[in-house]
Parts: structure tokens; sequence; C-alpha cells
């Protein structure tokens, strides 16, 4: 090598050192492309061992619990169940609860209008994405996923028993509330999988729920479901509870099924008393709940009825047709304006008690901010000193300072002088507008007590038990005495209607709807002659909650506009006057039928006529879903 | 890593420093050209470049125009070389000689060249090359345009100034980022903007432009589209925005150059809102009747009585907005001497905006927004030029920044809009004694809403920006031979930005209770660094020119944020995380890695310098594309033709068509390629099903052009810009059997036709006078042609994610979808569900639609109901039962800009004006205002009141009183429609702003000498300056400026949405400029 001088370096090959030191610090710095995502996991790190594999379980738990503790569709279903009572736009509250029921459901993925998209969609996705869950669960099992824990052994019959749960659940919460929808477990092929009658997803749900039931009565050892799968922090669900929470929500399916008086008249009572009776209110009564996690990341619990709809006052109110409950004879029907109605008098407690220790009223702090803005004038009845009085309702102005009213504009109709205050603190922390801790009940033992109760009087059976069913809350929280072991079937049942209002308040979001829809015929009252556009105001054949829905409310959700579409089946919709839907529909594999209520545009229409529709039968995405599915089974298999 | 790059950074800088002291004195000249370069009699030209490209020298003039070039003897063969001599604003000149030692005396006198056709470009070319040589269009802002008038940031600049640029402001805020579209939209992910690569210096940058002064800079190069773009690959389908910062290189040899620029302003907000001045309550004895607090509705349903005297109607904007000072302090030094230049500056900017809200509070610690509310900047520069050797030159560039912006956390823009009119926002005192009433009614008490005193809102909460911000670049090049020269570049772009978000413990919500306080802090580094080394070839063989450039490229980022939140202080004035208990407290981390390495070609010829051929083709991998799909090609095809070069007509100085075709792409989002699955408290679920094919979009566009310059006076540029870009990377719905939520695919098609023209005319043009006039034209149609998802509708992003952008298979991009009104009796009778067989046509129609007539706003209504509270409109059906109808259209007919710069002697004038003609917005605000609050100024009905309409003429029979045409209030809310768009609050965008203007005068040296400053000062210069002065246009809302804000969900540069903005203000200054 011969050493070449410094001022030739500096004028013939400078550059080239300068380019070459640059090109170094490049290729020091030069990573590979292949980047991995720091944050979600993917597929192999999330299903990495069989922990992560019970923590898809959880997950679909998760999904499973927010289908019906959000705000939507609830909301929605319990101002058409004239049972809430709210004038905003929000989740299809201002339209669905219209007086009369002039509007149907927008079933559209794109149109905006009062948000039903959110209403119709979120169950379905909601369901379905713990469905799926549940059954990739269920076939990592069955490929010899090993769960691990301390109880080993027993773990494994625990996910199998929760993961069929699970898929009952699911497959439950759809059948009650869609016209169709898919029913499939994970032996299903996949090709196969096509909308059926809402009666074959109720078939292929009881008999998840009893096979969940059979696990976990029959299981070899005790055990107890994780805590994450409902954010327990004691008190996870044993085995034996599980097999109760299962029996309690076949009985619900069952009850709840019936979308009109005649399917009401169907329901397999006798069916329906022998799960309820071996229900979450049997044995060791306890009620569903979860405990919610609070403002911290990533708030996976929290319950929307027990917040923005069952606590916000200028949100939601209680509706008057429900006030009218509390006092016999109590004339809630309001003038066509805004002034206060008189104060009920009402022997229940849960309205007008003071005695009654431990369920839950409002917090001091917040019992007072609304006692100091009059209390003279406008008394709650729950004890300001401590925070535990009695009342689960509190008389309110409809308008003051701090619960401004609705417009008026939106209809006097919706004026309502009580707020449901029960879940109060439970459920909204005001004012940080954050979702509270706490534990947070979705089916209280109560309604158990009282499907069991209906199932009895329905069968004309021991009414006597039913009466004792009916007066653990009746009774219990209520301190009312009407109802004894001597009283009437007529008599139970409307004890029963009122319980339901009364005391199942806010608790799961389609309690009153499904009660509203098979309980009785359309109530259909008159209006205020004249008043057509804003502001009806029922005028007289009105009556109280619990005589059936009004004509043209929801009575069903259809099929969400998306899922329509990725199947080219035509979009169809619920509600309004042309709304009523026929008998649940056998639907076969594929075959469009279109029914029931105004068809919504598609996508839209433009400027010189064309209909927006979709791509048509667009999907790979089945082809996807399969191959995806393949993948998945793969690399569960891999975790034997 | 960080610090290895700045280290090898730094060796290399040191290394140059050495070179350069070791090569000073070898200086030894055995050929020595010299002269003077003067730009007419008298007039010598200090600064311009004088090369030698054969010898690889070059030099630049000094103060008196005179420069020198030495050639070392070892490199003078007696050959024949080039002397090019440039200086802007003149047409170069080239002479070629032949090479002998000892001394030669060459003079230039440059032609100036008012239309700016030699102009070198660099931004998508092989090499810099002259704008009348390039084969497609670019567009370039001279330095001139851009400092006349300095905007705030230099996406701003670029407003008004170059043909098929669209600029938006989307907000007012000082300090927030402006939107800028090239030609056509060209992406239609969610959420994605259309933003152009963005290059300063070499450095691609990441994150906002909004930290970078103007006073810096030189020049603007703008590449509009793929046509042109190619040459930056997957990135660069949206076009590249290429800013040139100065570096001293223009100054005169020798000589040091000093600037301080002080500008000093206010800026105010000139429009005000349509607000209703009268009521519909009940009155005794002047004085509002209250019933449980509340003004008690009279019956009527009208609004059409005057507020009373003791509660008279209020500008509440008023109280809200006020002057706000504006100013930048600018100090530069800039020097040259022989093969070095330098410039270095500092820049000061305080930018107060248009909220005044200068109060202390009593929220704990006490909240003084005031003077120092807004956006503070200070800004640093070092560029620095050294050739180290002939063949070898270094160029490193150091910018720093740092910003602070503070607003006052909730914007009033939303309350204000809710206020009842008769409030003194100031006038009433909470129960807790702290000013402004939180929920200040009309009697004290509530509004029907729940919108808090914006007053006590911005009294509460602040929010706190602070950004600082380092970008570094490095270049080397060296050129061996003649024909051959290699470089090698590095850009380093740091961000960091740390946002607090407090609230203080004990404001009041809206019901009073006590907030026990919340803060959030938000903190993003952002680290992105892009290299590349090239060898470029030119060669002339005769009269064919060829040039080829072959390059390696990389590119790496990092993106960590990092949030916290808490609410629920344990102590009052402790606003720090550790002062929240632990359960509410929140906390997040993101990380995002993106690398990309790059190789490419990039030639052309040129023959007789009239034929021009050019192409490239890149080849580019990404770690965003799918694992499968890593790499991608791209390409570009171009020529023109110089007709003028061949046929001369007489008065045409430059004549020629061009034609380019070319690709580029768009990368996917950061998550798309991955499958995902959700985790945290709720267990692990499905979220998006990965998909390893993902490509990038691909644009391609064709552009074909015409550039003429005639008379000496008049330049013109047509353009027509075809772009397609397929492969759109689009999140799929999957079915809920699949359990993902959705997959990204490459699912659709966005085509777009832009034309494009520019004319540029010099009016005068002599020493004592000069005037230009510039003009841009743009039209652009665009719409999505293929769509393999379902359609989806994108939009404001507002609460409960309400959408009005449709996109879908045929329909214009930027169309709103949305509910119509009923104005024909045949609109009724198109609804299916009035006939009795439910479709159109079917049956009997089950409506006297006699019954109906149009009333006074051309909506249909039952005529009986007209003149009274049920007079409603209908929402129109189509025949096929759809209610999905396109009610408007963001896209403008088109947009035109005028600017003009007229000096004369030492008086000058710059103006721009810009004219956006049609396009639609939808005024979300006034639709709200008539949600329930009654504060629309068209609900107002005492203009109505006691007169009498046509339609009562028209309608005889019908005899309802009144028949003044007053609406009631149900007339509105029905219209309203509980915020679901409809088609009565799409209003006309069209607008004309005049955007800059500029009344300077330059003091001569003769009056400089006058006063006696000449010998300290080289120039004065003072102006009066305005920016967005004046706005004509028939838009109700507070700016027709206004576009959905950047980061909301949608497109800001096409989705004109007014979405309760910060509105754009003006500005009046006045600027002192000495050069020292």
């Amino acid at each position: 090598m011969r050493w070449i001088s410094s001022a030739r370096v500096s004028r013939s090959s400078g550059g080239l050192r300068v380019l070459a030191a640059l090109a170094f610090v490049a290729a020091a710095g030069c990573h590979s492309l292949e980047v991995a995502n720091p944050n979600d996991p993917d597929l192999t790190r999330a299903l990495a061992s069989g922990g992560d594999v019970q923590n898809l379980l959880a997950g679909g738990f998760n999904k499973w619990y927010h289908s019906f503790a959000d705000i939507q569709p609830g909301a929605m279903l319990e101002v058409a169940a004239d049972h809430y009572e709210s004038a905003w736009g929000n989740w299809g509250m201002k339209l669905m609860g219209w007086e009369p029921r002039l509007y149907s459901m927008i079933n559209s993925h794109t149109d905006a209008s009062d948000n039903f998209r959110y209403d119709i969609e979120w169950p379905w996705y909601q369901n379905y994405a713990a469905v799926v869950s549940a059954n990739l669960v269920i076939k990592a099992m069955a490929n010899g996923v090993k769960i691990p824990g301390p109880i080993d052994s027993a773990n494994n019959p625990m996910v199998l028993a929760a993961a069929r749960f699970l898929q009952g659940a699911a497959l439950a919460n759809i059948a009650i509330r869609y016209d169709s929808g898919y029913a499939f477990d994970e032996n299903t092929d996949p090709a196969a999988i096509a909308l059926v009658g809402r009666d074959s997803v109720k078939k292929v749900a009881l008999a998840k729920l009893d096979a969940a039931i059979s696990l976990a009565s029959g299981a070899s050892s005790a055990f107890n479901i994780p805590s994450n799968f409902l954010n327990q922090t004691t008190g996870n669900w044993s085995n034996t509870q599980l097999a109760q929470a299962a029996n309690t929500l076949a009985a619900r399916l069952l009850a709840y099924f019936p979308h009109n008086v005649t399917e009401n008249g169907l329901v397999p009572w006798a069916t329906v008393e022998s799960y309820a009776s071996k229900g979450i209110s049997s044995g060791t009564s306890f009620d569903m709940r979860i405990i919610g996690d609070g403002p911290g990341v990533p708030q996976g619990w929290w319950n929307d009825h027990l917040s923005f709809a069952g606590a916000v006052f200028d949100w939601t109110r209680v509706n008057v047709r429900v006030v009218c409950l509390f006092q016999a004879g109590y004339n809630c029907h309001r003038a066509n304006d805004n002034t206060d109605l008189p104060f009920p008098q009402s022997p229940d407690y849960r309205f007008n008690g003071d005695d009654v220790v431990g369920d839950n009223c409002i917090s001091a702090v917040n019992a007072a901010a609304i006692q100091n803005q009059d209390p003279a004038a406008y008394p709650l009845h729950c004890s300001a000193a401590g925070g535990i009085g009695g009342a689960d309702f509190a008389y309110m102005p409809i308008n003051s300072p701090s619960w401004p009213g609705y417009p008026a504009a939106r209809g006097y109709w919706r004026f309502s002088n009580v707020g449901y205050v029960r879940y109060y603190y439970d459920g909204w922390d005001e004012p940080q507008t954050t979702y509270a801790t706490g534990p947070q009940p979705f089916v209280l033992a109560a309604e158990n007590d009282l499907l069991w109760a209906e199932a009895l009087v329905m069968q004309n059976k021991t009414l006597a038990t039913a009466a004792t069913l009916i007066n653990k809350t009746h009774n219990g929280r209520g301190h009312l005495t009407d109802i004894t072991a001597a009283s009437t079937a007529a008599q139970l049942m409307a004890a029963i209607r009122y319980e339901d209002a009364i005391e199942l308040f806010s608790v799961g979001d389609i309690v009153a709807w499904a009660n509203q829809r098979r309980w009785a015929a359309n109530i259909n009252p008159t209006y205020y002659a004249g008043a057509t556009g804003n502001g009806e105001n029922p005028q007289t054949g009105w009556t109280a909650y619990g005589t059936g829905l009004q004509p043209g409310s929801v009575r069903l959700l259809p099929v969400p506009q998306q899922e329509l579409t990725l199947i080219a089946h035509p979009i169809y919709t619920y509600g309004g006057p042309a709304g009523e839907p026929p008998a649940p529909p056998a639907r076969g594999s594929g075959a469009p039928v279109a029914r029931g209520g105004t068809t919504s545009g598609i996508f839209g229409t433009t400027p010189d006529g064309r209909v927006i529709t979709g791509p048509g039968k667009y999907n790979q995405i089945a082809d996807a879903l399969f191959a995806d599915n393949m993948r998945l089974h793969q690399a569960l298999r891999r975790q034997m | 890593m960080v610090k290895r790059l700045l280290f090898g950074s730094l060796v290399s800088v040191g290394a140059a420093a050495v070179l350069l002291a070791a090569g000073a004195g070898r200086a030894e000249a055995q050929a020595v050209i010299g002269g003077k370069v003067t730009g007419g009699p008298d007039q010598p030209l200090g600064g311009a470049s004088v090369a030698m490209r054969e010898v690889s020298v070059r030099t630049a003039t000094g103060p008196s125009g005179t420069y020198s070039l030495t050639i070392p003897q070892e490199r003078i063969h007696g050959q024949t070389v080039t002397i090019t001599v440039r200086f802007i604003g003149y047409k170069p000149e080239t002479r070629r000689i032949t090479l002998v030692r000892g001394p030669q005396v060459q003079d230039f006198e440059l032609a100036v060249d008012p239309l700016m056709l030699n102009e070198l470009v660099v931004t998508g070319t092989a090499e810099a090359t002259a704008s009348q040589e390039l084969s497609f269009s670019v567009g370039a802002i001279s330095e001139r345009a851009l400092q006349d008038v300095p905007a705030v940031d230099p996406i701003r600049a670029l407003q008004g100034k170059v043909a098929g640029v669209n600029v938006v402001s989307a907000t007012g805020d000082p300090g927030t980022g402006t939107a800028v579209r090239l030609r056509g939209a060209t992406t239609l992910t969610p959420g994605a903007d259309q933003s152009p690569l963005l290059v300063v210096d070499g450095v691609i940058t990441k994150g906002t432009l909004a930290d970078l002064n103007v006073e810096d800079i030189e020049r603007i190069e703008v590449v509009k589209g793929a046509a042109a773009s190619s040459l930056y690959g997957s990135n660069a389908a949206a076009g590249v925005i290429q800013v040139f910062t100065r570096r001293g290189a223009q100054n005169a040899d020798g000589v040091t150059t000093v600037t301080l620029r002080n500008e000093y302003g206010q800026e105010g907000m000139g429009r005000r809102l349509p607000i209703n001045h009268s009521h519909y309550d009940s009155m005794i004895g002047g004085v509002l009747v209250l019933k449980n607090g509340q003004p008690i509705p009279n019956g009527s349903g009208y609004m059409d009585e005057p507020y009373p005297a003791d509660r008279p109607w209020r500008d509440q904007l008023a109280q809200v907005l006020g002057p706000g000072a504006y100013h930048t302090n600018y100090f530069a030094v800039g020097r040259r001497v022989g093969a070095t230049n330098l410039q270095a500056s500092f820049e000061n900017q305080v930018n107060n905006g248009i909220i005044n809200f200068n109060h202390c509070t009593t929220a704990k610690p006490p909240i003084c927004s005031g003077t120092d509310l807004g956006y503070l900047r200070r800004n640093v520069r070092l560029n620095m030029d050294q050739g180290i050797s002939d063949q070898l030159d270094v160029s490193v560039g150091l910018f720093y920044n740092e910003s602070h912006n503070r607003d006052v956390g909730q914007t009033p823009f939303f309350n204000i809009y809710f206020m009842p009119p008769d409030v003194d926002l100031a006038g009433s005192v909470n129960t807790n004694g702290e000013p402004y009433q939180v929920n200040i009614g009309p009697t004290g008490l509530a509004p029907s809403g729940q919108t808090v005193n914006p007053l006590y809102a911005m009294s509460h909460t602040h929010n706190e920006t602070d950004r600082t911000r380092v970008q570094g670049s490095f270049r080397t090049r060296w050129r061996p031979t003649s024909w051959l020269s290699f470089e090698g570049s590095f850009g380093y772009d740091r961000s960091q930005s740390s946002n607090r978000n407090y609230t203080s413990k004990g404001t009041l919500s809206f019901s009073n209770s006590a907030s026990t306080g919340s803060l959030s802090t938000d903190d993003i580094f952002d680290r992105a660094y892009n290299g590349q080394v090239s060898a470029s070839l030119t060669k002339a063989f005769g009269r064919l020119e060829s040039r080829l450039k072959l390059a390696g490229a990389l590119e790496d980022e990092t993106y960590n944020e990092d949030y916290q939140s808490g609410s629920s202080f344990a102590s009052l004035a402790v606003p720090e995380l550790t002062n929240v208990t632990s359960p509410n407290k929140t906390v997040y981390t993101h990380q995002e890695i993106q690398r990309a390495r790059n190789v490419f070609a990039v030639g052309g010829l040129t023959y007789k310098n009239r034929y021009i051929f050019d192409a490239l083709i890149r080849r580019d991998g990404s770690s965003l594309f799918g694992s499968g799909a890593r790499y991608h090609t791209y390409y570009r095809i171009s020529g023109a033709y110089r007709l003028g070069e061949d046929f001369k007509l007489p008065g045409v100085q430059e004549l020629k068509l061009r034609a380019s075709v070319g690709t580029a792409g768009l990368r996917p989002p950061y998550a798309a390629q991955y499958e995902t699955f959700t985790s945290g408290s709720g267990g692990i679920a499905p979220a998006t099903l990965g998909n390893k094919a993902l490509k990038p979009a691909q644009s391609k566009e064709t552009e074909f052009g015409i550039d003429a310059a005639f008379l000496d006076r008049f330049n013109i540029e047509l353009t027509q810009a075809k772009k397609v870009t397929s492969g759109q990377v689009l999140p799929v719905p999957l079915s809920s059997v699949a359990g993902f939520t959705n997959q990204w695919r490459n699912a659709g098609t966005l085509e777009g036709t832009t034309y494009e023209a520019a004319l540029g005319v010099v009016l005068a043009n002599s020493r004592s006078l000069s005037w230009n006039l510039n003009v841009t034209f743009d039209r652009t149609r665009m719409k999505v042609t293929e769509l393999n998802t379902i359609p989806f509708a994108v939009g404001n992003g507002t609460a409960q994610s309400n959408q009005i952008f449709l996109i879908a298979p045929g329909v214009t991009y930027g169309a709103m979808y949305g509910y119509r009104w009923d104005r024909t009796r045949q609109d009724l009778a198109d609804n299916p569900a009035n006939w009795s067989g439910g479709k159109y046509g079917s049956g009997t129609l089950l409506v006297d639609t006699t019954t109906y007539s149009a009333n006074e706003d051309g909506l249909l209504i039952k005529s009986a109901n007209h003149g009274t509270t049920s007079e409603a409109p209908i929402k129109y059906t189509t025949r096929t039962g759809s209610q999905s109808y396109q009610i408007g259209d963001a896209n403008p007919n088109f947009s035109m800009s005028f600017s003009t710069n007229f000096t004369w002697h030492g008086f000058s004038v710059y103006g721009l004006l810009d004219w956006v003609n049609g396009g639609d917005i939808y005024n979300l605000p006034r639709q709200w205002m008539e949600r329930s609050e009654f504060r629309s100024g068209e609900m107002d009905q005492a203009p109505k009141k006691g007169k009498t309409t046509a339609w009562c003429t028209a309608h005889p029979n019908v005899g309802v009183q009144p028949c003044s045409g007053e609406k009631a209030t149900n007339y509105f809310v029905t219209i309203n429609d509980a915020n679901g768009f409809n088609s009565w609050f799409v209003e006309s965008g069209a607008y004309a702003r005049l955007r800059e203007l500029s009344v300077a005068y330059s003091l001569s040296p003769t009056q400089l000498r006058a006063i006696g400053l000449s010998r300290l000062v080289r120039n004065l210069r003072v102006s009066v300056n305005g920016r967005n002065l004046i706005t004509w246009t028939k838009y109700s809302g507070l700016d027709p400026d206004t576009h959905n804000t950047i980061g909301g969900g949608g497109d800001p540069t096409t989705f004109r949405f007014d979405n309760f903005n910060y509105p754009n203000f003006r500005t009046f200054s006045g600027m002192v400029e000495i050069g020292f």
C-alpha cells in the first residue's frame, strides 16, 4: 500500500471520504423494514399462551356486557317503552319517543340523523364478537390448549362452561332484540352461516345456556370464574352461580322473546318456571353485576344505564306514565304546558319513604347538590344526612338552574317531575363526567323473582309462592302491603308489572321494552286537536305504564344495514305508522325478504336520480374469514 | 443512534473546517478571468454567481459587480470553456472562451428577466433546471412574493400564489398548522388529510410547519402531483413542497448584510353573526313574567318582541373577542467571502389571536390569561455553505425553534352561540362569589340547554403547548470531473411537544357542583431522519445534453407519545398529577416506527435546447407496506417541445408544449397492515384483521401544458392534470361472523381533473416604475369511481360521529348528503309512502297535493297551516324511498387570485386578492342555534311583523292570519331536525378576500444620505400591512374560509364544514426594516 499525501487527499478523494463517512452513518442507521407493532398484540402475541386464550374469553365477556350496558340502543328502547323520557336527539330518543309514533328507525350506515346507526349496530356487533371469541376459545381447547392456573385441572371445565355461557348469553341478546340473526357455534362451517329467523337463534342460544348449566352443575370440582370476566374484586361467580346466571338468562330469553301479546300466550311458562326456580334468586340469591373500574385506563367496565340514562336529570327523566303508578288516582296527565305537576303521595318507600337503609340512594354530596336548589319547594325523599335514605325516585322541578328542562317545542308530554336517583352515585361521578367505581348491577335477583312469579301466575299455580316472590321487593323495599298469599292472579300480575316498572328501573336495557311489547295490546291516546307537527301532547286515552307500546313503536330491531349490504340483502327497518313487524319470520339462507316499515334509502340519491347502493354481494370478506379462521386454528394448534 | 448521527455530522463539519484551512495557502493562479457584471449602465450586480463548469470553479461578484476566477495551472489545456453568469431577476448569460494562462477580462451586462423564465428549479428534477426547460409544471414562489407581507407560516405563504394550491386555515387559532392540498384530493383514507410531502432544505419534515418563520425563506417550489413528484416515490402522490431558506449566497462577495425587521400590529374579528334580537315571552309592564324562574312563552309562537329596556340585546361576541397583539422581530446576518457563505437569523413572534380574556380569576392557582394568551415563537437558524476545494463543498444548516401556545382551554366558539341574547356574560357572580355566572340565563337563570358561560369556562381552564423543534441538514457535493458528481445529504427533524390541559379544582359545572379539578399532559417526541447518496452525470454530446442521476435514500422515524391524565385533586392549588389519588389517573403510551429504503434513477436528454425528454424509475420499500408487498415501483416519463425555438413568432419569447405522466404513492397509516387485538382491563378481543398484502395507494397523473411568454410582458402557463389514485387504503368492514371488525384493504379509486392557469403580466418595467400583475386560476373536479367496500360517510368529527360527506362510487368527492325539504307538490307525490300501493305510482295517491303550497321560503307546507304554529316543512323522499340526498357540494366552481406589485421610486404597493367562486359550506352553528336556544338571526320575526306577503295574495281562500310571513319557533325547530343534516343549512361559501396588502416606502441611498444615515444604514423600508383585511361573502357564519378542523376526522382541504371553528381574523400592522 502506498500512502498518498494529505494534499492529494483533500483535492481528489476528500469528497469520497466525506461521502463514505455519510454512507457509513447511513448504514449504521439502517434497520430492517420489518417493524413490529408495539401498541396492540397481533394473533401470535394475543394467544401466546393458555392464559391469553382465557383472556380472549374475558374480552368476549366484556363485549357481551357492553352490548346491553351501553347507552345504545337501551336509551331509545326505554323511551319507546314509555319508561324513560327524553327530548334529546341522541341515539334516537327524540324520534322514538315521539307521540304519536310518527317515525321509523333509519337503518343506515351513513345517515347520521338521530344516530339510529349505533342503536341498530351496537348489540349486533358486540354480541357476535362475543360469540366469535367464545367459539375460538372452545376450538383452542379442543385443539389441546391448556389453561394454566392454580387449579389447572378445574380451569378447563371452567373456561368451557363460561364459553358456553357466553355463546348462549350473546345469542339470547340477538334473539330478543332482532328479527333475524346468525345462529352458529364453533362447529359451524363458515360457508353455511346465513341469516335465520329469530326463533332459530333462540333455539341455539337456549341449547348453549343448557350446556353451560350442565357443565357448571356437573363440574367435578368447584370453580370460580376469573375476576376479569366481569371485573369482580371479590365474590366471582362460582360454578353454582354460573349455572344460576345461565338459568336466569334462559328464563329471560323465553319470557322476553315474544314481540306481541299473541306470542306471549305461547311462552312455555313451565319451562320459564323451571329455569327461574334455579336462577340467581334461588338458593343463595345474588345480583348479576360488574364493578366499575372508574376513570382509569382503559375504562373497560362501566354502565351507561346507571349513569346517562338513570341519573342525569336534564338528560332523561322518569316517564309520567310511570309516575302515574305511584298514587292511585293521581292525575299525571299533563296540560299542554310546562307547569310542575303536584307531588304524588305514594305509599311506596322507594318514592316516598325515608327509612330503608342500604339501597344505594344518592350520595350525601349529590343529594345536597340537588336539595340546595330549593329544598323547601322540592323536597327530596332521600335522607340528606348520610345519604342513605330510601328513595329510588326523587321529585324535582321541571326547570331549575341545575336541571334545565327540555325545549318546549319538542313536546310537553316529555316533561316529568320525577328523576331516578337509586344509582346516581354508582353510575355517574358528577361533575367529572367519568365513570364511577363500585358495584353496578345489570340483572337483579328481583328480576328473576318476578319472572318466576309471572311463570307461576301464568300457569295459575302456587300463587302464594308468587306472592312471596313479589313481596321480596314489593313489601321488602317498597313497604307495600297490597299483596298477600290470598291475592288473585290478576292482582299478582298487576303487582309484577308494578315491580317491573319500579324495582327494575334502569337495570338492563330491554326489560321495559320487552315487557311492554308482550304484555298488552297497543295503547292509542288521542292528541290535542290541531296539534300536528311539533308539540303534540296526548289529550285523552293514555294510561299508566304497563299497558303496552304505542302504535308504531319499534318492536324488533332490523339487521343492520352494514351487515345486509355485505350479504347483498335489501335494507329494511321498523317503527313508524307502517312499522309493525309481522310474526317472527322464518328466514332461509340467503332468501331476501324485504318487509315492514318504510324502506330507508340505501346510501343516498345523486342529483341525477341515481340511487347509491353498496357494491353488491361484495364479500371476499367471507373468503378472508375462512382463511383467517384457518390461520387462527393453526396458531392455536401450536399452543398444544 | 441520534447521538451517533449527530456526532457523525459534527465530525464531518469539523473535517471540512480543517480542510479549508489547509487549502487556503495553495491559491496559485495560472489563469485569472475577471470582469464586471452589471444589470445596465451604472448598475453593478453584487452577488451574481459566475461559474465555469468544465473546470469546476465558481465565485460571486463583489458589491461593485466585479469578480475574479482563478484556474490552476494543471487544468489549463487551451480548451474551450463556458462562463455562466446568473443573478436573480435577470436572464443568465453564457459565454464560451478559450482557457489560457494569464489574465482575461470578461464583462457581462445581464438583461432583466421580468417574466422569471430562467429561474432554476430543483424539485423533482435530476439537476437544477431553468423553468423554461422543464417538461412538467413546478410552481415557484420567489422571495419577493414571500416577504412583502410575511405570512405567519410557510404554508400560509403559499395562499393565492400558485395555481392549483389550495391552502386552508381550518382554524385561525394561532400556532396551529395549516392544511394544503395540491390539485385534487389524493387520499380517501378516513382521517387523512391531503398534505403533500414537505421538505425544508432537504429535510423531510414531520409534523407542522407552523413553527417555521417565513422571513428566512428564499424560495418555495411546489410540485403538484405524480406527473412531477414521482421522484419522491411512495410518499409523494399528494405532491411535494420544498422550502429553501436563505444561505447568504445572494450576498455580494465580501459583504456582510444585517437585516433588522420589526412588525407590530393588532388582530381583530371583522365579522359578526346574525343574532336574534327578539323573543316571544310574556311581558307585563315591559318586564318579563317568570314562572319557575323561567320566562313564559306568550303563546304566539313568534319571536317578534324586542327585549325590554332593562334587558337589552347585547353583542356578547364583543365580550369574548377583542384585539390581540401581533408582532415579529427579525434579525439576520448574512455574509459571503469567497467560497464561504453563511446566514444566521433570529425571529421572535407574538401572535395573541382574537380571544380577549384579560382578567385574572379566583381559580387556584389563578388563571391570568391576558397578554400571554396565544402563540409565542422564537426561532434561530444558521446556514453555512463552504467550498472546501474546487471539487468539494459542504453545506450545513441548523434550525432551532421554541414555541409556547397558550389558549383558554375551552374554546368560546361553541358556548357563545347559545347564550341568551340579552344576558351580560360578565354581569352576574356565582354562588361561590366567583365572577361570570356559570349558568347564566335570561333572568340570571339557565338557558334551555347546558352551555356554560364562555367567560366562566375560559377563566377556569387553560391549555398550554410547548414545542421545540430541531432541524439539521448536511450536504456535501464532490465533483471529481466536470461531468460526474456525487452528493450525500442527511436531514434530521426532531420535534418535542408537551401539552398541559388544566381545569382548576372548584370549577363549577352547569349545575353548580364544584369540580375536583383535572389535568392532562401529553408529551410527543418525534424523531425523523432521511439520508441520500447520489451520483449525477451530465454530459453534452454536440447539441445533445444528457443528464443522469442515480440515488439511494433512506428514511427512519420514531414517534413516541406519553399521555397522562388525572382528576380529583387532593389539594386545591397543586395542579400536578402527584396531587391526584391513584384510581383517578389515566396513562397511555404509544409508539410508531417507520422506515423506508428507496433507490431511483432519473435522467433526461435535451436536444438543441428545445426537445426535452425526461424519465425516472424509483423503487421504494417501506415498513408501512404489508410484509407481502414490501417494495413498489414508480416511474415518470415526460417530454417538452419548445416550439418557439423552431418557429420564431414575432413577439413570442417562449412557446412550449409539455406532457408528463408519472406515478407516486401514498403510504398506508401506521397500524393498517397489522392484525390487532385490543387488550385492556376488559380482556383481549379481535379488532383489525391484518393484511400482509396491503400496498400503498398509487396515484397516476397525466399532465399536459402550454407555457408561453410574449411581448416581453406576458407569461402564461396552462395545465390540465388528471390524477387517478387507485388502491385507496380503506378500513373495510367485515361481517359480524368474522369477529374482527374490519380489515384495511386497497379498495377504491379517486379521480380528479384540474385545470390551472397562471398569468403574469408586466405592466411597467423601468428603473423608476415597475408594476406586475399575477393571476392564478384553478378548477378541480373529483369523483370516487370505484369502491370495493360499503359506501361510508366522513365529515366533521364531532360528537357521535355525525358525518355528511359521502364516499360512494360515482359520487363527487366533497358532496354533502342529508335531507332536503319538499319544495313542490310533485316532491310530495314522489314519496312512495303517499301511495296506497306503497310504491310511487301504484294505486292511488293518498295525499291531496293541492292542499299544499310553497311558502315564502320556497318550502312546501300544508296551506291551511300557513301562519300557524303548525306550519312545517316536509322531508323529501325520492320515488325509490330514499331520504338521503345530495344537498351540497363543497367544491368551488373555481378559485382565482390576483396579486400585484407596484413600485414607483421608493413607493410600493403589494396586494393579494383571493376569490373562491361557489362551493357550499354546511353551517352547523346556525343549525345548533335553532335547536332550542332561539338565537339564530333568521328566527327573528320582528322585521316581518305587520306586513303582508305575496303568499296571502296568491292564496285568498286560505285566509289564515297573520300573512306577514312570520314563522313560528316550531317551524325552525322542525328545520333544525335535532341537528340532522339537511339542505336548509347548506350555504354558498363563495367569497372574495383581500388577503394581503402592503403599502411601503423604501428610502433611496440619496435620501439616506440626505438624512445622514447612509453610513450607518444600507436600506430602510417602512410599510403598513394588512392580512385578511376585507371579506366579501354571503355566508352567514363568522368565516367563509372555514373547514373541518385538522385532525377532526376528515379532509380539511375539501370538507367545508363550519364546525364552531376559531375563525380566521384580520391583522393590521406596521413594519420597519433596516438593513445595515
